[in-house]
């Protein structure tokens, strides 16, 4: 496993300077500050990004995107998450759904969905967990039956973030018997959530954010042409996008908003050795775990699948979000209160969702267990 | 990575393990002056920084070689020691010299006339300084701070966790010689030893490497409850911290390598915190799936492991660049936290993060 150093070229400098004077402007506006992909979304700050080119941003040329790069969306997506910014009703579109359009999605499908993600005009969420199946995501049980001209879907998804405002939630489920091979059979449906047979209702985090939601289908008609790519191939789909859901920028920059805060009351104040020391070292994971990233980000430039480096990035990542909490924690000391404006209740929130970031994006566990393979395999093929 | 850096590393890595096979692991990771005089003879002791092609990416390739094969000779140290010694503008003769800076200790001057300096002091932990012609010390003047060259002649022998060399040089009123005194142009003293904290974590980065090779061995060779101890979750939850650790450490020092160098002096020390977090979480995963034969003189890992306990804390610990780094990113005028986090900025570099000598 290599995690190769390229820093930044003058042009994605200039990139990260315009995306910081963008986020200064809304700032001055009055945009609020959230926790990385946690913060509640807003449409309208989606679509002003958008109106930037910020959206679907490697979406290519011939298909109606604007043909950037995996590490010039890394620049954008970094400074927006240390801002703290609301990305949300973008998110999924922008760092999934597109690139699955691109990969596997028929002509049809990109030309009608490509240009809207990247204007902000269409909204995505991911219909994967099912009430039995969590980490085995393989074993779902929402099943789509043949019938005249497309598909009836009937089951159960959970977790799905963002179904309260999206457009259509991409669907894992079985289009064909396992016959005892539980990864084969699978298909992803482009599944609108306005059709008849859908309903959404919430699923209300810890701390009564409304981030998830449970999406029943009871029969819903899902035309054949909304299946994404090929009938059968929704395994291979979903785990070929490992490396863009785990890798990025948002598995270590969840707090960053809080630090920040923190940092600006600090920076004015003569501080203990101590306080400068515990400082430094959070410091220097950031640097370490945003070189890794951003190292991935360049191998998906070159065309490869960082999949298990992605893993790894992501266990890393979501550990060090959760120690610089407590750290944090006895920076600010004292008690919390969730209603209080500013850092105080962004730290409150931190604390009491913190133990969700190592589960989001597949738990670490399973991820190590996905490593561990990667590393026997490849001991093997060098023996 | 460079190309040279590249055929370094595999030219360096083939000797060495082809001594291994031969003389054993144990035999390459303590004093050998065969194998010394061998890496001689080739050049490995003797690489010139002012060569064009030479940079900071071969110095740290032939440091992760040593740490990959545990390898016991002062070739970091020697590499150290031209880079200090073509900064300063000093010639140095032929022969062993090491660097004197690890622990931070700086000579005084008794005496000064136009032949040189008169000097006293103690300077610790100066690794092989018992194999050594001359030492390179930072010495206090008037002028301000200056290298200067010494023969060691009162060497008191000590070791570092790993078995290494680790010697205390006693300086009393020594005479130094106008031509062994380096130009007040060089180096400081904090630069000299983010050079040797990059090379301490890019040498602990080859040890981790094959820590973890190791580690993945023989967690899918060894069984037990009928299977290889592999299968089970518990151990692939040690095998994969021992891995990330690895990458980690060694993310952090390519970076150091490829950053700018007007930042480098924080990207080291940014390594060598790294390597502080993650040696102690890679050695204990890593002895955890062995067992108690891990733990025993025969077994190869303590070569490893042993070097990691004492090269994190060499060129100074964990605490002490967190700290550097707290106080240099904590500051007034600074432009906000992401910023400083993400240099290149003019306010963070004016806080003295660079470097004046670039390799």
């Amino acid at each position: 496993m290599r995690f190769a150093a390229e820093p930044l070229t003058e042009d994605e400098l200039r990139l990260r300077d315009e995306v910081r004077e963008f986020m200064a402007q809304e700032r001055a506006n009055g945009l609020g500050v959230g926790l990385g992909i946690n913060a509640e979304a807003d449409m309208e700050f989606s679509r002003r990004v958008a109106a930037r080119g910020w959206v679907g941003m490697t979406i290519p040329k011939e298909h109606g995107g604007p043909g950037r790069t995996a590490v010039e969306r890394f620049v954008v997506v970094e400074e927006m998450l240390a801002a703290g910014a609301p990305i949300s009703a973008h998110w999924v579109g922008d760092r999934q759904t597109a690139q699955m359009f691109v990969r596997f999605g028929s002509e049809e499908h990109q030309r009608e969905f490509l240009p809207r993600i990247v204007a902000g005009d269409v909204w995505f969420c991911l219909g994967m967990s099912e009430p039995d199946s969590g980490s085995d995501l393989a074993s779902v049980r929402t099943r789509a039956t043949r019938t005249e001209g497309g598909w009836l879907l009937n089951g159960q998804k959970v977790w799905t973030s963002g179904a309260q405002y999206a457009d259509y939630v991409v669907t894992l489920c079985r289009t064909s018997p396992a016959e005892g091979r539980k990864h084969v059979g699978l298909s992803q449906l482009l599944v609108d959530l306005r059709a008849d047979g859908v309903t959404v209702s919430p699923i209300r985090l810890l701390n009564g954010f409304h981030h998830f939601n449970e999406v029943h289908f009871d029969d819903v008609f899902v035309p054949d042409s909304m299946v994404l790519g090929q009938e059968g191939d929704g395994w291979h789909q979903v785990t070929s996008e490992l490396a863009h859901e785990r890798s990025g920028p948002d598995r270590f920059l969840s707090v960053m908003p809080v630090l920040a805060r923190l940092y600006e009351e600090l920076r004015h104040r003569d501080l203990p050795d101590d306080v400068l020391t515990s400082l430094g070292r959070t410091f220097s994971t950031y640097m370490t775990l945003r070189s890794m990233s951003l190292s991935i980000a360049r191998a998906l430039d070159r065309g490869e699948t960082p999949a298990v480096e992605a893993a790894l990035v992501k266990d890393l990542g979501t550990q060090f979000e959760q120690e610089a909490i407590e750290q944090l924690r006895t920076l600010v000391g004292g008690e919390l209160d969730p209603t209080a404006p500013g850092l105080e209740g962004l730290l409150a929130d931190a604390v009491i969702t913190a133990p969700t970031f190592t589960l989001r994006g597949g738990t670490n566990e399973v991820l190590r267990t996905v490593v561990w393979k990667s590393l026997q395999r490849s001991r093997k093929e060098s023996a | 990575m460079s190309d040279l850096s590249r055929e370094l590393f595999t030219a360096l890595n083939d000797i060495v393990t082809a001594r291994a096979a031969r003389d054993g692991h144990e035999a390459i990771a303590t004093w050998s002056p065969d194998l010394w005089s061998t890496l001689d003879d080739q050049g490995y002791t003797s690489i010139d920084p002012d060569e064009p092609e030479v940079g900071l990416a071969e110095f740290c390739a032939v440091a992760t070689a040593v740490g990959t094969h545990a390898l016991g000779l002062p070739l970091v140290e020697a590499g150290l020691a031209a880079w200090l010694a073509s900064a300063a503008d000093l010639k140095l003769p032929a022969g062993l010299v090491v660097p004197a800076v690890s622990t931070g200790d700086v000579l005084t001057v008794v005496e000064q006339d136009d032949d040189g300096l008169v000097v006293e002091g103690t300077l610790r932990r100066v690794p092989w300084a018992r194999h050594a012609e001359l030492v390179l010390a930072f010495v206090e003047t008037e002028s301000g701070r200056r290298l200067v060259a010494l023969e060691p002649l009162d060497v008191t022998e000590g070791a570092n966790l790993a078995g290494e060399p680790r010697d205390t040089v006693t300086v009393e009123r020594q005479r130094v010689g106008a031509a062994q005194v380096g130009s007040t142009e060089g180096v400081d003293l904090r630069e000299a030893r983010a050079r040797g904290a990059l090379l301490r974590a890019a040498a602990a980065a080859g040890a981790m490497d094959t820590i973890a090779e190791l580690v993945v061995e023989y967690a899918g060779q060894r069984h037990q409850f009928g299977q290889p101890i592999g299968a089970f979750q518990a151990i692939q939850q040690h095998v994969v911290t021992v891995a990330q650790a690895a990458a980690a450490t060694r993310a952090a020092v390519e970076s150091t390598v490829a950053a700018a160098p007007d930042h480098r002096v924080l990207a080291a020390a940014s390594a060598k915190v790294t390597l502080g977090i993650q040696a102690g979480r890679l050695a204990r995963s890593a002895h955890q799936v062995f067992g108690a034969i891990g733990a025993t003189e025969e077994h190869r890992l303590h070569l490893l492991t042993r070097r990691l306990w004492s090269w994190q804390d060499e060129y100074g610990t964990q605490h002490e660049w967190s700290h550097f780094l707290g106080e240099r990113l904590v500051f007034p005028e600074a432009p906000g936290l992401w910023e400083v986090l993400t240099p290149p900025h003019p306010a963070v570099t004016a806080r003295g993060v660079g470097e004046s000598a670039p390799w």
